[in-house]
This record gives structure tokens, C-alpha cells and sequence, in this order.
């Protein structure tokens, strides 16, 4: 393939995947998810103070945070260059590309040309990644491909390159600054370390130096990050203090079928092919990397010991490069055959078929998927404009940080679980809340929690509830209240709205003294 | 293999003695600077050197010159009040402990420096690690065993066995469990050469986990993990850092084969943690210095390719041991009790309540109600109550969480108990979480309970025993 066409060939693949998230982006005034928002609030804050939130007063109505703070730092800076619309719809997008970006680098490395192609076209959709990748500035849209960036400048590294070494060092800092997923990187490069003694491949010594720095330096970066969380939580902190109630939509059991169906089934059976031959019959050390990533992320899902949906993504990439290598296999060995002429029906008939099993799921998610509605933002807006600053709202976990963003209010749970006591009684009281017929038990954890109005939205899916059972005039009245189906005007646009109500708390318990 | 373990001996061999020397007496005064800072921090934030509230104790123990507590009628666990109470005679307590501190720093230092040949990052990583200031900026039985272990060390690096023997005698009057280790490790290790390491492996490991199971089922049912149990990181009061862990792993990794008794060594240290959590630590923390000091030491006298690299990792070993040393000296620091709120209560109860009254609290206040309002507490937190929770605690629990006012007074009664103490970090965490939790809804609503005193932090309540 000659030179020109690959790269015009490899810029119309950048360009569909680019204009795909574009599409789905752009086609909606808010983010997919309620974590975006948080993201937002951290870069207004370094903008305001240089520093991101690690006191939160809204969070929680008034919490510490700890995290890595790099990426708000990045799209802080990236937002005084391009301007904030651009920053928080277009850069994510941007981003996400750099992960098919590093698929074709990786897969031409080991494999070829053509081969880096196919597997970068397959990459645009794997499920999960482009589902949960668009419309949504996440730490995850950097994180994916810093991993196989930080990968691919390992696997460069010489005795002879000091260069490889310093940006091999420049891109790991940055990755630490930026996740703690570094720690599966590390995991990886030691599991690496590991299957060449045991094949017998010598390790070169600038790698080995590598790996004892990069173990040595992620646990001391990510130790200063969450030295709080590790004596509050403990080694529980894997878990993140998630609510046990929650605990299953973030590390939830695998199996085949998850795996296939948030991957692709073409990656997948493809990929367990050349794990299969290259850790039994052949030898490549370039591949080694790729193969112990995979092996220390199924083994970390099989173990809950991380998020489905992060070590689905990176399986994700780990599979569509390991079918570059097959690809290049069939290719050679179709050449080798009578078939030969017929090579790119074959190849049409691999497109095809992965366009079947892989194109299908990615759409119907990205159909599928929800943002925060905007009549959700008019009654945040609302909020904003009505109540007192310092009013604290009752809201459920997936509201949390659009009350803080949009509203600028106090709010008593969201996405952060992290250094949070007692998460699991806030979490019931929260229920209790929302669904109490009782005014007297609604009223005491709404005194406890200083609790001034209660947003009945995320709730009625969430509880199943329709209104306050316990709302009487005198205590508990609803003070923004719009029908299902009513036209709410956001913005001069008209949008639907699926029935929200704010109540008003207006009377406290009084203890007796 | 063999000729790259000799190369790296002969690399040792080479390095300028002088240079070891220098690094060596630089450990010292690292260690002594670390110290004197951490007392001097301390002073500045609580106005006393008393750290642990175990402490509190050992004053007491000396000053009453029993050998049973008049305010609980128990025997003393403690000994270390022998080396305290003649100084009592001529200091007050602050500046006997001090003195007390600063000369067994300097007995241990001595002879760890004339013990220690070529390991010349001991001292450093001694002096970072939480070890050292549980050990040194705490007075407490184990900074007299550390002193004595240094002596044994240095005793038998000279082969003096007979000396080494008549110090652990010594050890045994402070911990009968310190020096039964000691003694049964020095007698393994005799009897281990002449066995293959996989049969010591094949029967003890099996022993050390059912003995460990029984030890510490009840801790782990009170919801603390082992790894709380073990690593200071994770909150440990007595554990070892995560930091040194790994470099004490990649420590036995480096001297695997070059010295063959630091894998018997290493084996015993896990051991004794599993066996016995508080004692096993103790040793379980010497070990992995030594060996984590092996470990820095291959790192420094190992040849990179990249120089500039092997430089920077060694600095991120020691700002890591460093790290974590200074969260434990924060966290220990913060946890000494002298809120100028709760001393002022404590006053006023000394004062103003009947002298054989009992004051109820959460349990580590008891050293330091006792101490200072010369009061009976109920419960009492020890070094040790990790490995057997005292079942009082659980009668305790289960009141301070209970809204019956019926459950309460029995209990209360139970226990004799006239006055009960409440803090700010009682109400915000440590206890309840809400102003009408358990005790607290139970004291404000019943009318068996009057508030006597009370100051921004702190609240005394009577119990009317009589109703």
C-alpha cells in the first residue's frame, strides 16, 4: 500500500470516527452524564482560585475531595486557549480519537499497514468505548489512550535512545497526574516483566530500569494524591466507597457474554486466538506488553478489583490490536493460497461482517443513551434563581453534580463518594426520604441533613415515586411544579418535559430539651 | 549466578569505608534530628511530650509506686515505669520522660552504629519509618526492648552469646511474649541451617494461620481488616509502612541468595504478625527496615544504564518512606489528647465530683480521664485490645448506639457508672454521626440524666443512679 493512500485512507477513519461523536455530541445542549458536570465545576474553580476543588462547600454540603488532579488542569488550560465551547464539547471528542489514533501506531508496529487500517476502523466502534465516550468530558476520554500511548513509548525504548526514555517519563508523569489507572499499567509491566523470564527473553536494561522507576514513582505520585483515602478507607479504597446498592453497576460480575457484547464478538474470538498462539507456540516480545495488559485487566474484572466499564474499554483496544496481528496472518497466508485473486472480497467480507456484529450495538447504544434532560436544567435554573444561596437541596445521586454546577447549591450526595462516612445510611436516608409516608420520619433526616428544598426528578424513575406521600401545606409545599408533556422554555426553546417538581421544607424538628 | 552475586560483593567491598563511615554517623544525626524535630512539634501543638495514652499510665505506675491500679484495682501490665519513677524523684513527669527518650535513642543508635558493618541506609530508613517514632518519641515498654534488642544485636555480631543471653532475661521482665520470640527465633535459626527451608515452610505456615484465626477472628468481626491491622497507611497504630513493605520484599528479593538466613528471618517476621499482631509487628518492622536498607543499598550500588534515573528513583524511595512517616506523625500528633476543652472538664470532675465516682467515655479517653481527674473509667483501649477486644467494649457499644432508655440505665448501672463524657469528636464521628443517635436522643430526652458541665467541646452528664 503506498504511502499516500494509507494516510488518506487513515485521515477519512480519524474523520468518521471524529464526525460520529461529532454527530451525537452536537446533537444535544447537555452532557450524557451527571459526572460531566462535576468536571465543569473543577475547571471553573482553577479558574477562579488556580486550584481545583479539594474543599468542595457544595458537595455534600461541604466536603474534602481527593483525586488527580490533572485533567481538570488540562481542560482548564485547553479552555483559555479554544474558548469553553469548544474545550467541553469538541476536545472530548478529540481525545477519543486518540485512542483509534493509537491503535493504527501500535497495530502497524506489530503488524502492518493494511492490517493497522482494518483495526482502527474496528476501533471507532467498539461499543463501549464510543458509547461511553461521547457527549461526555470524563476523565475516561484521555485516560484509554495515555494507557496505550504510555504503552507504545515503553515498547520503543532502547539502551540507546535517551529520548525514548525522557518522553517514556514525560508521558507517564502526566498519566499519573492525570488517573489512578496508572496502577494497571504498572501491574502491566510487571506481569511483563514476568512472562519474558519465564519465555526466557531477556529484558533490556533500560526497560527493567523503567519498570523500577515508573512502580517506584506511581505509588509514591498516587500516594500523595489519596494518603486521606488510604486511612480513612483503608484497602477498601479499590472500591472507592462505593454504596454497596451502587457497588453493581460499577464492579459487577463478568462473564463471556458481558465481555462480547460490550467489545465485539470479531475482537474478541480473534484476539483469545493470538493469546492462545503467542503465549504457547510463538515468541514476540513487542507482543508481550499487549498480552499482559490483557491478562492483568481480566484478571482485575474477574476479581471486581475494577471498574467494568474502564477495564472493558482498555480490553477493548487490547483485542482490536491483537486482530491487526491476525489480520496480517490471514493476509500472508490468503497470498500464499489459489484464493489469492480473491483477497479483497475477502477483505469486504471481514468488513462486512464486523459491520454486522460491531457497528449494529455501537448505534443502538448511542441511540439508547440519555443526557440530563433540559427540562431538568430549566427547573435547576429555577432553583438558581428562587432560592437562597445557601440552601441545601435533596437530590439523588445521579443529580448531585448538576446541582452543585447548574444550580450552585448545596447538595447531600453525588458521584464522589470517596471520604465519605457512612455512605451506605446516607444512601438509605436518601430513600427514606423520597419515600416515606411518614412526615415525622421524613422530617427528622430532613432537619439532619439541614435540608431547605426537595427536587423530585431523578426520583420518580429512581423510587418509583410521583409525589411526596408526607407533603402537606404547612410543612412540605411544592413551589416549582410542571405537568408531564408541559412546554418548558429554556434558553427560547421549547422542550419536553417529563413532570418535575421542587418542594419547599418550611418547617424543621425541634429537639426537646 | 554465582560469579554476579560475587561481583556485587566485590563492588561493596570497594566502596571507600571512610565514605560508609560518614554515611553511617549521618544516619545518627539524622535520626536524632527526626527525633528532637518530632518532640519539639508535638510540644508546640499539645503543650506536653506524652504521646500515647498508654503513658499516662506508666506516670501513674511510677508516681503510686504499685503494682496495682487504685483506680481499677488491676495489676499493672506495664514495666517500663522502673526506669521512670526514680526520675519522677527529682523531674516532673514531661522532662523525666524526655530524658528517659533521649537516653535509650542514644543507647539504641550506639549500638545499632557499632553493630551495622556495611549497611550504612539502616539508620536513614530507621529514622523515616512510623517505627521510629512509635518507638522513640513514645515511652513505652518497646522503647526498652529496642534498646536491649540493640545490645543482643550488637552482642552477638561480637559473638558474645552468654552476654546476649543474659540481656533477653532482661527483655523477658518487660514482655515474656518479646522474649520467647527472641529466643525461639535465635534457637530456629541454630536448629534451621541444618534444614531444608521448605520443610520449616511446610509446618509452620499451616501452624501460624490456625493459631491466627483464633487470634484475631474477634478483631476482624469488629469490622478492622487485616491489612488496618497492618499497614500504617491504611491506619494501622502500631503497623508497618506500604513503602517499606515493598522494599522490604524487593529487600529479601536482592538477598535471596547471598544471605540465606534473611529468608528465615523474613519467614518469622510474617509469622509473628500473623501469630500475635502487636508484639509480630515489632519485629516484623526491625526486619523490614534491615531488609528494605538491603534493598536501598543494591539500588545505590547497582550499576544503570541510566544514572540520572537510578538517582531520581533513589530520592522517590526516600521521599516515599519520608511520606509516610510524616502522615504518621501527623495523624499521631493530632491524636494526643490535650484539647484545652477537655482538660478544663477533666479539671472540673477532678475537683468537683466525689472521689470513688465513674466516668463513662469512649474508650481511649480513659488514660487521660484517669490521669488527670483521677477517676475509674470503664473501659480501657491497650496497646493489645486489637488481638482480644475487651467484652466490656461490646456492653459499651452496644448503649452508646442503643435509644432505649431502659438498655441504658441497665447497663449504666451495670457498671457503676456516675458521669458520662462526651467530646465534639464523639458526636462528629467517632461514636454517632447525629445529635439524637443512641446515648445522645437517650441523655436529652430522659430525665435519669442532667448536664453538669459543659464547654464548646465537651459535655459532662450525671447519671441519677438512685431513680
Amino acid at each position: 500500500m503506498r504511502k499516500s493512500t494509507e494516510y488518506v485512507i487513515f485521515g477519512l477513519i480519524l474523520l468518521l470516527s471524529i464526525s460520529l461523536r461529532y454527530y451525537y455530541s452536537y446533537s444535544q445542549n447537555t452532557f450524557q452524564t451527571d459526572e460531566s458536570y462535576s468536571v465543569l465545576r473543577q475547571v471553573e474553580n482553577i479558574k477562579n482560585t488556580g486550584i481545583p476543588l479539594y474543599y468542595d462547600p457544595l458537595s455534600y454540603s461541604g466536603r474534602e475531595s481527593v483525586f488527580n488532579p490533572g485533567y481538570y488542569y488540562v481542560m482548564y488550560a485547553l479552555s483559555v486557549v479554544f474558548g469553553e465551547k469548544i474545550t467541553f464539547k469538541f476536545i472530548p471528542i478529540l481525545f477519543a480519537t486518540l485512542g483509534v489514533l493509537a491503535v493504527y501506531i501500535i497495530s502497524k508496529k506489530l503488524a502492518n499497514a493494511p492490517a493497522a487500517i482494518v483495526s482502527s476502523l474496528i476501533s471507532i466502534f467498539i461499543p463501549i468505548y464510543t458509547v461511553k465516550t461521547t457527549n461526555t468530558i470524563l476523565p475516561y476520554t484521555l485516560v484509554v489512550p495515555l494507557f496505550f500511548l504510555c504503552l507504545h513509548l515503553f515498547s520503543n525504548v532502547t539502551e540507546e535512545s535517551k529520548e525514548g526514555v525522557i518522553t517514556y517519563i514525560i508521558a507517564l508523569t502526566f498519566f499519573s497526574v492525570v488517573s489512578s489507572y496508572v496502577f494497571i499499567f504498572i501491574l502491566a509491566l510487571l506481569l511483563y516483566a514476568l512472562l519474558l523470564k519465564i519465555e526466557e527473553i531477556p529484558l533490556n536494561k533500560a526497560k527493567k530500569e523503567l519498570i523500577i522507576f515508573s512502580l517506584i514513582f506511581t505509588l509514591w505520585v498516587q500516594f500523595l494524591f489519596y494518603k486521606k483515602a488510604l486511612l480513612v478507607h483503608g484497602p477498601k479504597i479499590i472500591w472507592q466507597n462505593i454504596p454497596i446498592e451502587f457497588i453493581v453497576n460499577y464492579f459487577t460480575n463478568i462473564n463471556i457474554l458481558i465481555i462480547i457484547y460490550y467489545v465485539g464478538i470479531i475482537p474478541f474470538f480473534y484476539a483469545l486466538y493470538i493469546i492462545y498462539k503467542y503465549t504457547f507456540k510463538a515468541k514476540d516480545e513487542g507482543l508481550y506488553l499487549y498480552i499482559s495488559l490483557t491478562t492483568v485487566i481480566t484478571l482485575l474484572l474477574i476479581f471486581r478489583l475494577v471498574r467494568l466499564q474502564i477495564g472493558l474499554m482498555i480490553l477493548g483496544f487490547c483485542f482490536v490490536i491483537f486482530y491487526s496481528l491476525h489480520f496480517k496472518q490471514l493476509m500472508s497466508y490468503i497470498d500464499k493460497t489459489r484464493f489469492s485473486k480473491y483477497k479483497p472480497l475477502v477483505v469486504i467480507f471481514i468488513i462486512l461482517m464486523f459491520l454486522f456484529t460491531s457497528i449494529g450495538p455501537t448505534v443502538a447504544s448511542l441511540n439508547k443513551r440519555q443526557s440530563v434532560p433540559e427540562s431538568s436544567i430549566a427547573a435547576l435554573n429555577w432553583i438558581s434563581q428562587n432560592t437562597d444561596n445557601n440552601s441545601i437541596i435533596l437530590g439523588t445521586i445521579n443529580e448531585g453534580n448538576v446541582i452543585t454546577y447548574i444550580a450552585k447549591r448545596k447538595n447531600i450526595i453525588d458521584t464522589n463518594f470517596l471520604l465519605i462516612r457512612d455512605i451506605n445510611e446516607r444512601v438509605n436516608d436518601i430513600e427514606t426520604m423520597y419515600t416515606s409516608p411518614s412526615l415525622v420520619k421524613a422530617l427528622e433526616l430532613l432537619s439532619y441533613y439541614n435540608i431547605d428544598y426537595i427536587l423530585l426528578d431523578d426520583a420518580r424513575t429512581t423510587f418509583s415515586v410521583e409525589s411526596l406521600r408526607y407533603a402537606s401545606p404547612d410543612c412540605i409545599v411544592p413551589v416549582y411544579d410542571t405537568k408531564p408533556n408541559d412546554k418548558v422554555t429554556e434558553n427560547n426553546t421549547l422542550t419536553e418535559n417529563h413532570g418535575i417538581k421542587v418542594y419547599k421544607v418550611l418547617c424543621k424538628v425541634q429537639k426537646y430539651e | 549466578m554465582e560469579s554476579k552475586y560475587i561481583k556485587y560483593y566485590v563492588r561493596c567491598k570497594n566502596m571507600n569505608k571512610n565514605a560508609r563511615q560518614f554515611y553511617k554517623a549521618l544516619g545518627m544525626i539524622v535520626c536524632t534530628i527526626v527525633f528532637c524535630t518530632s518532640i519539639i512539634i508535638n510540644y508546640s501543638l499539645n503543650g506536653t511530650v506524652v504521646l500515647n495514652q498508654a503513658t499516662y499510665d506508666i506516670v501513674r505506675k511510677a508516681e503510686t509506686h504499685s503494682d496495682n491500679d487504685p483506680l481499677s484495682g488491676k495489676i499493672w501490665e506495664i514495666k517500663s515505669d522502673i526506669l521512670l519513677s526514680p526520675l519522677l524523684k527529682i523531674l516532673d513527669y514531661d522532662k523525666a520522660i524526655l530524658l528517659l527518650l533521649a537516653v535509650l535513642l542514644a543507647v539504641t543508635l550506639g549500638f545499632t552504629y557499632m553493630t551495622l558493618s556495611e549497611n550504612y541506609v539502616f539508620l536513614y530508613i530507621l529514622s523515616l519509618s512510623p517505627f521510629f517514632l512509635s518507638l522513640f518519641v513514645v515511652y513505652s515498654d518497646y522503647t526498652i526492648i529496642a534498646a536491649l534488642i540493640s545490645i543482643i544485636a550488637y552482642l552477638f555480631s561480637r559473638q558474645k552469646y552468654m552476654f546476649a543471653f543474659i540481656v533477653q532475661l532482661l527483655i523477658a521482665y518487660f514482655n515474656y511474649y518479646a522474649a520467647m520470640i527472641i529466643v525461639t527465633t535465635t534457637v530456629s535459626l541454630f536448629i534451621i541451617k541444618k534444614l531444608r527451608f521448605r520443610y520449616v515452610l511446610l509446618f509452620t505456615v499451616p501452624i501460624a494461620m490456625s493459631i491466627s484465626t483464633m487470634n484475631n477472628n474477634k478483631a476482624l468481626e469488629s469490622g478492622i481488616s487485616f491489612m488496618q491491622m497492618l499497614f500504617t497507611d491504611f491506619g494501622a497504630k502500631y503497623g508497618i509502612s506500604i513503602a517499606l513493605s515493598i522494599l522490604g520484599l524487593i529487600g529479601l528479593v536482592v538477598i535471596w541468595k547471598r544471605e540465606p538466613l534473611a529468608k528465615y528471618l523474613f519467614m518469622f517476621s510474617a509469622i509473628l504478625c500473623i501469630i500475635k499482631i502487636s508484639e509480630g509487628l515489632f519485629f516484623a518492622n526491625i526486619i523490614m527496615i534491615y531488609l528494605a536498607s538491603k534493598a536501598v543499598m543494591a539500588f545505590i550500588e547497582e550499576k544503570w544504564h541510566n544514572a540520572w534515573l537510578k538517582q531520581i528513583s533513589i530520592l522517590l524511595i526516600f521521599c516515599s518512606i519520608l511520606f509516610s512517616g510524616i502522615s504518621y506523625a501527623k495523624a499521631t500528633f493530632e491524636d494526643n489528647m490535650s484539647d484545652p476543652d477537655l482538660m478544663k472538664t477533666l479539671e472540673w470532675i477532678r475537683q468537683k465530683t466525689p472521689e470513688n465516682s465513674t466516668v463513662l467515655s469512649y474508650s481511649e479517653y480513659s488514660y487521660v480521664i484517669k490521669f488527670y481527674s483521677s477517676r475509674k473509667v470503664i473501659v480501657e483501649s491497650e496497646f493489645s485490645s486489637i488481638d482480644k477486644p475487651n467484652p466490656k467494649l461490646q456492653d459499651i457499644d452496644k448503649m452508646f448506639k442503643s435509644r432505649n432508655v431502659n438498655t441504658t440505665a441497665e447497663i449504666l448501672s451495670k457498671y457503676s457508672v456516675d458521669y458520662i463524657l462526651i467530646t465534639k469528636e464523639m458526636k462528629t464521628g467517632l461514636i454517632w454521626n447525629k445529635d439524637d443517635e443512641g446515648l445522645l436522643f437517650v441523655m436529652t430526652n430522659s430525665d435519669l440524666f442532667s448536664k453538669t458541665f459543659s464547654t464548646n467541646n465537651t459535655e459532662l452528664w450525671w447519671f441519677n443512679r438512685i431513680k
